[in-house]
């Protein structure tokens, strides 16, 4: 990522505590400052990975999210409020994160993403934060965030579990290595309790935080396994697959 | 020689239990233990499991430790291996 966009005096006070961050500080900042970054979708995990990558200061946010909101979204979407029910939820998500946020952008968009709009969306930012309930949305973002190089954060949960990988493409495997084709037995409904989908949301943010600022070390090329039933954290290797159509003949940018 | 198989995500709730331990008669692949496991617990496992011909199905990932096992990789499991059984979620 690039050096980023120079502080006002204003930002140093808002984002003072995490300046202390070692290995992040100002230039950090403003990498994020100077950073954008699509979420899709702000459901339970999305929705937090937006509310920390706002006030962590990303200075461009795409949301992504289509529908209004319904009453049994809020156990986990907190985003949301509960005098919004009936209204789009992209909506509710910008303006949440506005009040939260007033010196970034936040473009929010009441679409998914799908075929129509995915280069665009893609294409227009510096990372892509895959949290839709779909496997072919995530893999429609996968393909094209390879060809395009963008980093792509999955974040995904099922019940009292959540999965964790970073993608850079060219160098660790992408989601198309990892699922060949749409797993057929996937169901877009699934059990969730929101402080699981909180957590994976979180660590999601924490992953994009570190490639835009280049702190620490990311997920690449592993995949973190947390059963939050018992508290099991398990970092496991990934394989990248030589006969992966999406990225076998793509290198490092 | 024996196993112990930790059930990830839906696979657990087919399985009907986190994990297990299983004890093997001799030398034994992942795929091998993935029918083994599919014909002790039967059709809710087996259909997440195995594909239709029989085989570990493409859509689950398998680690032997903190390692992925690749897609036809035939590697022999050894006494005392921890195997995680993934299937593969999306919940966002």
């Amino acid at each position: 990522m690039g050096p980023g966009q120079p502080l006002t005096d204003a930002e140093r006070e808002r984002y003072q505590w995490q300046l202390w961050v070692p290995g992040f500080g100002e230039e950090g900042q403003r990498r994020l400052k100077g950073a954008s970054v699509l979420v899709s979708r702000c459901g339970g995990v999305g929705g937090c990975v937006a509310y920390q990558l706002a006030a962590a200061g990303v200075g461009r946010l795409v949301l992504a999210h289509a529908g209004n909101l319904r009453l049994n979204d809020l156990n986990r979407q907190l985003l949301m409020t509960t005098d919004g029910v009936g209204t789009p939820r992209a909506d509710l998500a910008g303006r949440r994160l506005r009040q939260l946020n007033p010196t970034i952008e936040i473009e929010a968009i009441a679409e998914n993403v799908s075929a129509a709009n995915v280069e665009r969306l893609v294409g227009g930012v510096d990372l892509v934060a895959a949290c839709a309930p779909t496997f072919a949305e995530r893999l429609l973002m996968n393909r094209v965030a390879v060809r395009r190089g963008k980093p792509l954060v999955d974040c995904a949960m099922y019940e009292m579990q959540a999965q964790l990988t970073t993608v850079l493409p060219g160098r660790t495997p992408c989601l198309a290595c990892l699922y060949p084709a749409e797993p057929p037995h996937w169901n877009r409904e699934f059990p969730v309790l929101g402080a699981v989908s909180g957590v994976v949301g979180c660590l999601g943010a924490m992953e994009a935080i570190k490639v835009l600022a280049g702190l620490g070390e990311p997920l690449l090329g592993q995949m973190l396994l947390c059963d939050l039933g018992d508290m099991t954290f398990q970092k496991v290797s990934l394989r990248r697959r030589p006969d992966c159509p999406v990225c076998r003949d793509v290198r490092p940018s | 020689m024996r196993v112990s198989v930790r059930y990830m995500a839906q696979l657990r709730t087919a399985a009907g239990v986190a994990g297990e331990a299983i004890d093997l008669d001799g030398p034994c692949t992942a795929s091998d233990l993935a029918s083994d496991l599919a014909t002790r617990h039967g059709d809710a496992l087996r259909r997440l499991l195995l594909g239709a011909d029989g085989q570990l199905s493409p859509g689950v990932l398998v680690f032997v430790g903190d390692v992925q096992v690749g897609q036809g990789e035939n590697i022999s499991l050894k006494d005392g291996d921890v195997v995680t059984l993934l299937s593969p979620v999306a919940g966002g």
